[in-house]
């Protein structure tokens, strides 16, 4: 466990380390371009579809109840698809060298509630910067799982395996309260010396759009659009966003949650090198294999250590350099997590399971 | 009442598909059907390319969609290089009479052999593919009711070679005057015997600076006499636009009787603090300090989006409108153009101009 961590590279091998995967960097980003233009509108392009058919398909229920089922997963599939692919790559700003006016960082905006500017201040900074490192990185536990003994026990850790369950099933809303609940915009007294770059009301304005329109659309507008047959289509709406919810919640607990995955202390990354940032991301993140359209499904989140390595490069291209990452990491003797989805996600719950107890 | 349904259309648009409007939502569709539709870009298919005189000039085909112009306006040529869809700003050089008659457009462009937009042109445009363009803009304008005084030099005709043609006839004397260097850089070389012979009212003078010297406002005005009582439409580099005006204001040419626009790149120099002007929704900064764009935002007292501060996070994106900047982690210097930059990890090395991309929901 990560309590008998490998020997720590020396500053100089590190040093080492950062030019060699800087220089994997420079050579992958020579050859952005038409290819990656061609994916993302392909990749647009099939979402779309499955979102349309699921939707009109859904029109349809009243000839039969099983229609239901393939219409739900396709919209499911859709809101997978747009949320880890497109969403969660497109607001890394992989693709805005392409400069397309819509699928770029600053205008994107998904099917799911968080505000797409929320989730970037959380995410693309706190989360990628600090990845893994005690009271830093909000997304280690997400304030509510005990996933390491650098943190207190307290009684409600004994019940987290069933909090991790509801955390999961409404995903969506946590991730979209994630900046509120930092920043104790409801409840809590503020932290002192905490800074944020918007105000409580902004935030809370942007939480509420974004959540009025998102249950507008999937409760409200579409089930009305399908009169007749409203109800069905409200509860194939709220199954889509449901198996969804899971989902996402699966794949992202296996990216930096596993048995193996590592944390570091503060005070190991005070004025860290981009070395010691490289080897931190490696350590502190975990792949799983699979075929093809399981990275597809997971938006090539089951490449996490690339990812964090690499986060602004086209998602899709993580697999193919993820031999030579596993290489360069080997080199240096920094452990390289990967293994089956199955089995990761086994680890991780024996990691929760594990720290429920004192 | 429109200003409700509008409201309306697009709140409803942004619930069910997180779009400015329709048309953007149904994008990946209509690319299927149509390759080379772009939401909210005119598409243009491309007549001819002719060279000419250091420059490609492109005749092109638009929708009845596309809007009127005046003569004198430019607009953004869109092309899709590599996958990159890039742009840059051009004058229109083709009356208006083609556009409402036959659709058609041309543009001049000059290409600069080592820019990565207009250096990549020839080996990439063909007749019959498709590039994209924006609504044309722009103030530079003729007025037809005043006698007037056209000055353009190099590429700077362009705009004004549209004015002159737009005009079907002249019933002020007009003067035209187009300083180029050498006859391999004329443009509209086969043009301007017609122009001539269709308005006796005009006085056109083609100005080879590689044989007669090069066109100074003293010998604009000791030798070509201009009518100082005429409007003045200057357009070119930009210090010969800035020589021009002073050179006019100074003998007594009313302000508002000047217009003038001009283009340019400014060579990269390093050392020196280059200027900076930042704009942030209604707030304009010039920059002070030293160090990459963020630092010296921050040196100024003005506070922008940042995140991570190595280049990650993209928090500070920004849109530089024109400038160069070198790329802190990488060297690599960007073009003139405008782009989208991290402040973070740039660094001006010409005057550069950036904006906040960030639109409220």
């Amino acid at each position: 466990m990560e309590k008998h961590q490998s020997q720590q590279p020396d500053a100089l091998q590190l040093h080492a380390l950062a030019a060699e995967l800087d220089q994997l960097l420079q050579t992958e980003k020579a050859t952005l371009g038409a290819a990656d233009a061609l994916y993302l509108q392909r990749l647009v392009f099939w979402q779309r579809c499955c979102a349309l058919t699921g939707r009109l398909g859904l029109l349809l229920c009243w000839f039969s109840w099983w229609w239901l089922l393939p219409c739900v997963l396709l919209l499911a599939l859709a809101k997978i698809l747009d949320n880890m692919e497109i969403g969660h790559n497109v607001l890394h700003g992989q693709y805005d060298f392409l400069r397309h006016p819509t699928l770029n960082s600053q205008r994107f905006e998904w099917d799911i509630v968080c505000d797409a500017k929320s989730w970037q201040r959380t995410h693309n900074f706190e989360h990628h910067t600090y990845t893994n490192i005690i009271g830093e990185d909000r997304d280690f536990g997400y304030g509510l799982l005990r996933l390491s003994d650098d943190l207190r026990w307290r009684l409600q850790n004994s019940w987290q395996l069933a909090t991790y369950l509801l955390l999961s099933t409404f995903f969506q809303w946590g991730i979209a309260y994630h900046e509120l609940a930092a920043q104790r915009v409801f409840f809590g007294k503020k932290k002192p010396g905490r800074f944020s770059q918007v105000s409580d009301l902004q935030l809370k304005k942007a939480f509420f759009t974004k959540a009025r329109r998102q249950l507008a659309k999937d409760y409200l507008v579409y089930p009305l659009l399908c009169w007749p047959v409203a109800v069905p289509v409200l509860l194939g709406n709220f199954a889509a966003n449901l198996l969804r919810n899971w989902w996402t919640s699966t794949v992202i607990f296996c990216g930096h949650f596993t048995e193996q995955a590592q944390v570091f202390q503060p005070e190991q990354c005070q004025n860290e090198s981009r070395g010691h940032w490289y080897y931190r991301q490696i350590l502190g993140s975990s792949n799983f294999s699979g075929p093809r359209w399981l990275h597809i499904l997971t938006g090539h989140l089951s490449c996490q250590i690339e990812h964090h390595l690499f986060p602004d490069l086209p998602a899709w291209r993580y697999p193919a350099l993820s031999a030579k990452v596993q290489q360069i990491a080997q080199k240096y003797g920094i452990a390289y997590n990967t293994g089956s989805f199955f089995r990761q996600y086994l680890t991780v719950l024996k990691r929760i399971w594990r720290y429920s107890w004192p | 009442m429109p200003a409700i349904f509008q409201t309306i259309y697009q709140e409803l648009c942004q619930t069910l598909f997180r779009q400015s409007g329709f048309i953007a939502a149904a994008e990946p569709f209509l690319r299927k059907l149509i390759p080379a539709h772009r939401a909210g870009l005119y598409r243009a298919r491309i007549l001819s390319i002719t060279p000419q005189a250091g420059c490609l000039r492109l005749r092109l085909k638009v929708s009845r969609l596309f809007p009127a112009f005046v003569a004198g306006q430019h607009l953004q040529l869109f092309v899709e290089l590599n996958g990159r869809l890039l742009e840059r700003t051009f004058s229109i050089c083709s009356d208006v009479q083609g556009l409402s008659e036959q659709h058609e457009l041309e543009l001049a462009v000059q290409i600069q052999p080592k820019g990565r937009f207009t250096g990549a042109l020839p080996g990439t445009l063909r007749p019959g593919m498709y590039v994209h363009l924006s609504r044309p803009v722009g103030d530079f304008c003729f007025m037809s009711q005043q006698p007037a005084c056209l000055i353009g030099a190099g590429s700077g005709v362009t705009p004004l070679f549209s004015m002159l043609s737009s005009i079907s006839r002249l019933t002020q004397p007009l003067t035209f005057i187009y300083s180029f260097r050498g006859k391999e850089r004329l443009l509209f070389a086969a043009e301007w015997a017609a122009l001539q012979a269709k308005s006796p009212l005009l006085q056109l003078v083609l100005w080879d600076s590689a044989r007669q010297g090069r066109l100074t406002p003293e010998r604009l005005l000791g030798e070509l006499k201009p009518d100082l009582q005429a409007h003045f439409y200057l357009c070119g580099p930009r210090q010969f636009t800035a020589d021009f005006s002073r050179a006019l204001l100074n003998t007594g040419v009313a302000e508002a009787a000047i217009r003038s626009e001009s283009f340019g790149v400014v060579a990269p120099s390093a050392g020196e603090t280059q200027p900076v002007s930042l704009q942030l929704g209604q707030h304009s900064y010039q920059l002070g300090g030293h160090g990459s764009l963020l630092q010296r935002a921050e040196q100024t007292g003005v506070t922008v989006p940042y995140g991570c501060r190595r280049g990650v996070c993209m928090q500070c994106l920004c849109e530089k409108t024109s400038g160069v900047v070198r790329n802190l982690l990488t060297g690599e210097l960007s073009d003139a153009g405008s782009g989208r930059i991290q402040l973070c990890i740039s660094e001006a090395v010409s005057p550069v101009k950036v904006q906040s991309v960030e639109i409220s929901a």
